[in-house]
């Protein structure tokens, strides 16, 4: 295989920042404020200062670190207490985080000719780390990468996926299926983020079946340029996967499509009106632990939509300026909203408001947000 | 006796003195600082004003319908009906743009609006409500479908070449037609009095949570939030008259710089407004709203703020110049969109148009976020 592995280990010589003193209740409920309370979250954030990884816990950051480019989506392990950071295409960098200090533990470089797309699932009995990568020298194929957690997240293999581009990917319910959203762009470092295969993305859901490293079930995209990005898993196997339409803007098209394993794509209702999508982008897409809600962001519109997943249709909508990140907080019963204001909200489903959490000016989360419980 | 005579009166000037100092700087303290002022400023001279505009005038419409019903022969009445829609969808144009606040709840905008209408639904569904036997009111018309609903439907019914004609509101079959127009001028003057009475201080409100940015406030934690949300409204009210109500419809593909060598593919019927050939007094009329947004209609706005606390006059001067420079171009183009279209002789002052609303949206996409120290859009730039 010719693996070349190149750990390297921060340790002390990272600089970290302190956890912040915090002197804000851990719940809104009884101080004279009007904010709520939520659990605490994993993100990628910039500022004018740069960029930066890290947890933050009511009103501040519990511990971040800076990194040398924008982070995307991040994974809590939490047998082993520690926290992991994706890099976005075109990087190449794992950060691990100890989820107790905030210490960086390790940064893991992707194998020679890879790459990350900022996204990474683990296996049930957390011994497995798994990342979409894009297999740069075999002309852009997508690949799985598989890390081992228990032996300082070495890469111990590739699955080809069997599709260009694969994004956000996530361990169904068996425990022993991966579904991953095909996006069907391929790009290569040497020409940046363009497109190069504009006329013939094949965009899909692909299952993997873990042991045997085979896809075993693909689910086309109604058409070829909705690229599948996100999606989220409900308790019961379901999959919602949002759409970012890369044609003609806007295409009129429906974003946001719900599956079950054997069963044809379908299509979310959002009866007679188109919702005014004018940049056809969603986000991130979450589901919360009963599989009755999902939500969607849509940065580029500024809205984020509530769906019923028992009808299949949408419920409420709400203009929220780049909102990004979206995450179901059950202790709280709300999902987590995040935008490239610094904005922190609840989405209470039955709500007709946003409920504001937290706020830190001048910060711009990034696109995706993970519960640290 | 002295003394203790002149010690009280002393202290009574002293007294009143420290009352004066004193309300002299609770005053400095009450005066807000720039920021709040433009959000005040905006909203109150240029925000509210329009959303009051826009319901005097769908109340005005929905009394010239009501009237006009009356006496369904009268020609007169039936151009005085349409003389107040337009004057609705003007007032509908200084407001369409705004990307915040009441505006975006519950879908208030597809009531007053149903555009672009690829499949001609608003022709089927109305006809299709005209044939039913119940009996047309004004919540029949808040069930019904939006498609129904607003000044595209009222479009229909007063300027279609076939239905929107007197004939059409005469004999046994007029008489259900003038009980939806005046029904769906009803709705729309609801509308469009909720909007205007969610934003007043004396009503929702919403005021002061646009110009009362804190920590406690549920949408603007804080100025600058506010601020990017006008910064929005400018950016996407000329996006979407340069894309959506010029170049998509005319099939403009030179993005600006004059270009064209291939055979027009125009799609006339996707033109704002097309049944009543008003869709540049439209454009204009959404240009004239934006400007006074970034003016705060002459008092404190945008325009000061940059001038002011960001030292950008330059940057000031170039925006209110390329408001003015989009206006002029909008107004030269001789006759309607929807007439002049596919007439290559028409073209120039078109593409003329095009150029200068791509000079401005240049302007208000790269160097306005920047100055104001606001972010366009972190993740909608590129969020992977």
């Amino acid at each position: 295989m010719g693996m070349q592995r190149r750990h390297f280990l921060l340790g002390s010589s990272a600089i970290l920042f302190a956890p912040r003193l915090l002197l804000a209740a851990p719940s809104g409920l009884g101080d004279n404020s009007n904010k709520r309370g939520f659990s605490p979250v994993l993100s990628a954030a910039s500022n004018a200062n740069g960029h930066r990884i890290g947890v933050w816990r009511n009103d501040g950051w519990q511990y971040s670190q800076p990194i040398n480019h924008r982070g995307h989506d991040s994974a809590y392990h939490r047998r082993r207490q520690e926290l992991i950071f994706f890099s976005r295409r075109p990087g190449r960098e794992l950060y691990i985080v100890d989820a107790t200090t905030g210490s960086a533990l390790l940064t893991i470089q992707s194998e020679e000719g890879y790459h990350y797309y900022g996204h990474g699932c683990l296996s049930k009995d957390g011994h497995y780390l798994y990342t979409t990568e894009n297999h740069i020298d075999n002309d852009g194929a997508g690949s799985i990468g598989i890390y081992d957690c228990e032996n300082n997240y070495r890469c111990v293999g590739h699955i080809d996926c069997e599709g260009i581009g694969p994004h956000e990917l996530a361990l169904m319910p068996d425990a022993k299926t991966i579904v991953i959203a095909i996006g069907g762009i391929k790009t290569l470092p040497a020409t940046g983020r363009q497109t190069l295969n504009p006329e013939t993305l094949a965009p899909a859901l692909h299952y993997l079946d873990i042991e045997s490293r085979k896809i075993v079930e693909k689910v086309a995209a109604p058409h070829y340029q909705l690229s599948l990005r996100h999606l989220d898993i409900s308790p019961d196997g379901s999959v919602l996967v949002g759409a970012q339409f890369q044609g003609q803007l806007p295409s009129d098209k429906p974003l946001v499509f719900y599956h079950r394993r054997g069963q044809t794509l379908q299509t979310l209702d959002t009866g007679e009106l188109p919702l005014h999508f004018k940049r056809d982008y969603i986000a991130s897409v979450s589901i919360d632990d009963r599989g009755k809600w999902g939500v969607t962001s849509c940065p580029r519109d500024n809205l984020v939509c509530l769906w019923d997943l028992q009808s299949l249709s949408l419920s409420q909508v709400w203009n929220l300026r780049d909102c990004a990140g979206a995450i179901y907080d059950q202790a709280y019963e709300q999902f987590i909203l995040s935008n490239g204001d610094g904005q922190l909200l609840a989405l209470v489903p039955g709500n007709k408001t946003l409920k504001p959490l937290a706020y830190s000016a001048g910060t711009h989360w990034d696109n995706h947000l993970t519960l640290c419980v | 006796m002295i003394s203790t005579a002149m010690k009280p009166m002393l202290s009574a000037r002293t007294f009143r003195a420290i009352i004066i100092a004193t309300s002299l700087s609770t005053l400095a303290a009450c005066s807000p600082p720039p920021s709040s002022k433009v959000l005040i400023e905006t909203g109150n001279k240029s925000i509210i004003s329009s959303y009051q505009a826009f319901s005097l005038a769908s109340q005005k419409l929905n009394k010239a319908a009501t009237s006009y019903c009356k006496a369904a022969e009268d020609n007169q009445k039936f151009e005085t009906v349409r003389s107040t829609w337009r004057e609705a969808v003007l007032g509908w144009s200084t407001v369409q743009n705004i990307q915040f606040g009441p505006l975006m709840v519950d879908n208030q905008a597809w009531k007053i609006q149903f555009w672009p209408d690829k499949k001609n639904l608003i022709a089927r569904k109305v006809e299709a409500l005209l044939k039913e036997s119940d009996v047309i009111t004004p919540q029949r018309v808040d069930d019904a479908s939006v498609v129904v609903q607003g000044l595209s439907s009222l479009e229909y019914l007063l300027f279609d070449a076939k239905a929107g004609t007197l004939e059409r509101y005469t004999g046994e079959k007029g008489q259900r037609r003038c009980e939806l127009l005046v029904a769906v001028s009803d709705h729309l003057n609801n509308v469009s009095s909720g909007l205007y009475n969610s934003w007043r201080a004396d009503g929702g409100n919403y005021i002061s949570t646009f110009s009362k940015t804190g920590e406690k406030n549920t949408e603007f934690p804080d100025d600058n939030i506010a601020i990017g949300y006008l910064l929005d409204t400018l950016v996407s009210g000329v996006e979407l008259i340069k894309r959506d109500k010029l170049e998509r419809p005319l099939d403009i593909t030179t993005g600006g710089n004059g270009e064209e060598n291939h055979p027009l593919q125009t799609q006339v019927y996707q033109l704002e407004w097309w049944r009543s050939q008003y869709s540049k007094q439209a454009i204009i009329t959404n240009l004239h709203a934006l400007k006074n947004i970034f003016n705060a209609n002459e008092a404190y706005g945008l325009d000061d703020y940059l001038r002011d606390v960001k030292q950008q006059s330059a940057l000031s001067d170039k925006i209110n110049d390329g408001f003015k420079r989009c206006i002029a171009a909008a107004s030269a183009i001789e006759g309607s969109l929807f007439s002049i279209a596919n007439k290559p002789e028409h073209r120039q002052p078109i593409l003329a148009f095009d150029s200068e609303l791509a000079n401005l949206l240049a302007v208000l996409r790269n160097d306005l976020p920047t100055a104001l120290g606001v972010s366009l859009g972190f993740n909608s730039k590129d969020g992977d």
